[in-house]
Order: structure tokens, then C-alpha cells, then sequence
């Protein structure tokens, strides 16, 4: 993401924070389609992305008045968003625990079923253990991950931090799928 | 939740944030009700308490709602008013109780007390970049109002003796910044 966006975005949630109106059309565009791109990694399916995003994007206004200007406005935001989709995923499966059920992802046309069914396993089991994961663990790694603004910390604190989310995410992979890793 | 409307849903983001102001401002405004309740029970004078303590209450958390420097102002009138408020009561119950009981005493105090209060909120309006005015008139009608809580006390006279010392503290500050600009 273009650093000039973040900081210009980060300057308009400030100013929605002080209650300058003004910012709000420029904060909605420019986090409606940031956040939609971010939770179509995690699902894998627009429709469902931009349903958790409207939850999400509700949260963040909802809560910009109480914005902290020392943290960073994305950072923030996708917390939100990948919390509003935990939350959708968690609802997501009592749903299919009621019925009896799984919700499975749709295959697509245009590839063998053999990458299909080993991308789907994997994505499906990615999204478990993001799932419960916990958010500054997940604030962490999304951080690393999109090389983002990382939270406020010192730089070895933030290391210490991601071995820690990383070790919390390999210790739920185990608990939920032990040591196989072709499940 | 299903799909809606992008405008619809841009029109619903909007409410949800003016809605959380509303909540937020009105969580901030909390010390009028403190205010109304300590003059209540010192005052003994519910009908006027009530009546100031409703109007600083709706006053501070419209301010905090709009934000911007109506909404600092706001924090600092109330803020300022809680000394405001506390100066003629202690004043009234302590050493200086049977002299606050005369005309002279009460316009004293109070009026002392609304000078210090319009001198402190214009050096804080001074430190700002625009709008100094604007943060004045709102901080200062706010922190009159507080100040008016615990002015019952002292009847009518007391409550002109602490706006009067208010304006006249805050408005050649006022006029000579608007004169400057």
C-alpha cells in the first residue's frame, strides 16, 4: 500500500476522531476498498468479504470518536475487519454444527481438482487458526505479513511479540491438526 | 446482514458515527450531573438546580457532539467549572462563612471567582490556532453554567456576581482579538 495513502488516511481518521466531518466520505472510500481486498484474503469469496466489511466498517465509525492518534489508522481498522470476520466465521460454524453440516467453499472451473481440493483444505485450515487466533496476534502477523505500519512498539518488542503470535499460531495448527500436514 | 445499497449503507455508517458522538459526548459530560447533584444537596434549591444542571448537561454534550473547538472548549468549561463550582461552597463553609452572608462578600467571591475562571480560559484560548473565540464563548458559557450550580447557594446576586466576572475577564480578550485579527 502506498505510505502517502496510509498517512493521508490516518490524518482524516484524526480529524473524524476531533469530529470534522469533512473526513468522513474520504475515510469511507479509501477503507471500504482496503479492507475488502484484506478480508477477500482470509475468505476467498467478495460477497462475504463485503458483508464482514459492512459489520466492520459500522465498528469503525461507530468507534472513531474514541480513535487513540498514536496508533495507526489501517492497523486499527483491519483489527476490526479480521475480528468481524473471526466473528463470521464463528457464527459460520454454529450455524453448521446446528444442522449437522459443513459449509463447504464452492470448487472452481478453471483448475485441476487436485490443486483445488488441496488450496481449499489449506485455506479452510488457515482460516481456523486465524479464527482463534487472538486480535494483537493477529495485528502482529498482519503487520509483518503486508509489511505495514507495525503497532507502537520497539522494534525488538515487535519481534518478540510476532515469535510469540507465530508460536500461538503453530500451537493451534497442532491442536487442531496435530502434526499431519497433508490434512 | 445482507447486502444494501452503497449509498444506504454510506447513509448508515454516517448515523452510526453520529450516533457514537452523541453517546461519547454525552458520556463526557458526565460531571454536570455531579455538579447538579452536589448542588442539590448543599443548595437545597432543586427547581434551579435542576433546571442549570439540565442545561449544562445538554449544552456540553451538544458541544462534545459537534467536536472540533466547541468540543475542547466544552472539556476545558467544564473542567474549569468544576473550580468554579467548588470556590463559594468551600468559601461559603469554611472560615469566611459569615462574611460570605453580605451583599459585598457574595459579589467578591464570586465574582473573583468567575474573573480567575474567564482568565484561565483565555490564556488556554490563546494557545490555539483559530478559533480562539469560538473556544472562549463556548468554554466560558460552560463553565458559567457550572460555576451558576454552586452560585444557588448565594441566591441571585451571587449568580451575577460570577457572570459578570466572567465577561469581564473574557470579552476585552475577545474584542481584542477580533480587533487583531
Amino acid at each position: 500500500m502506498d505510505e502517502a495513502i496510509r498517512r493521508q488516511l490516518n490524518r482524516d481518521m484524526i480529524a473524524l476522531a476531533d469530529g470534522e466531518r469533512r473526513a468522513f466520505d474520504p475515510v469511507y472510500r479509501t477503507l471500504w476498498s482496503l479492507l475488502v481486498k484484506f478480508v477477500s484474503a482470509f475468505s476467498g469469496d467478495a460477497t462475504v468479504a463485503e458483508d464482514v466489511v459492512q459489520q466492520a466498517m459500522l465498528k469503525i465509525f461507530a468507534k472513531a470518536s474514541t480513535f487513540d492518534r498514536s496508533r495507526d489508522a489501517l492497523t486499527w481498522s483491519m483489527t476490526i475487519a479480521a475480528n468481524e470476520y473471526r466473528s463470521h466465521r464463528r457464527k459460520l460454524a454454529n450455524r453448521a454444527m446446528d444442522q449437522g453440516e459443513w459449509v463447504l467453499a464452492e470448487p472452481k472451473d478453471d483448475e485441476t481438482p487436485e490443486a483445488i481440493a488441496i488450496r481449499n483444505n489449506l485455506r479452510d485450515a488457515a482460516k481456523v487458526v486465524m479464527g482463534h487466533m487472538r486480535p494483537q496476534d493477529l495485528e502482529a502477523i498482519v503487520a509483518a505479513l503486508y509489511e505495514g505500519q507495525r503497532p507502537s512498539l520497539a522494534a525488538p518488542a515487535f519481534r518478540k511479540r510476532l515469535q510469540r503470535a507465530l508460536a500461538n499460531g503453530r500451537l493451534i495448527w497442532k491442536r487442531h491438526y496435530g502434526n499431519d500436514r497433508s490434512r | 446482514m445482507a447486502m444494501i445499497d452503497p449509498d444506504e449503507f454510506r447513509q448508515r455508517a454516517r448515523r452510526a458515527y453520529e450516533w457514537a458522538r452523541f453517546r461519547h459526548g454525552a458520556a463526557r459530560a458526565w460531571p454536570a450531573l455531579l455538579l447538579t447533584a452536589g448542588s442539590w444537596w448543599l443548595c437545597r434549591e432543586p427547581g434551579f438546580s435542576i433546571a442549570i444542571g439540565a442545561s449544562l448537561f445538554a449544552l456540553a454534550t451538544a458541544l462534545g457532539w459537534y467536536g472540533r473547538i466547541p468540543g475542547q472548549a466544552a472539556a476545558a468549561g467544564l473542567k474549569a467549572g468544576m473550580a468554579v463550582f467548588a470556590v463559594p461552597v468551600i468559601a461559603f463553609h469554611s472560615y469566611f462563612a459569615p462574611y460570605c452572608g453580605t451583599l459585598a462578600g457574595m459579589l467578591l467571591v464570586n465574582g473573583s471567582c468567575g474573573l480567575g475562571v474567564g482568565v484561565l480560559l483565555s490564556i488556554e484560548s490563546s494557545r490555539l490556532h483559530s478559533q480562539g473565540n469560538v473556544f472562549l464563548l463556548c468554554a466560558s458559557v460552560v463553565a458559567a453554567l457550572s460555576g451558576m450550580l454552586g452560585c444557588v447557594l448565594f441566591g441571585s446576586t451571587g449568580l451575577a456576581g460570577m457572570a459578570v466576572g466572567i465577561v469581564l475577564s473574557t470579552a476585552p480578550v475577545a474584542i481584542y482579538r477580533r480587533a487583531t485579527a
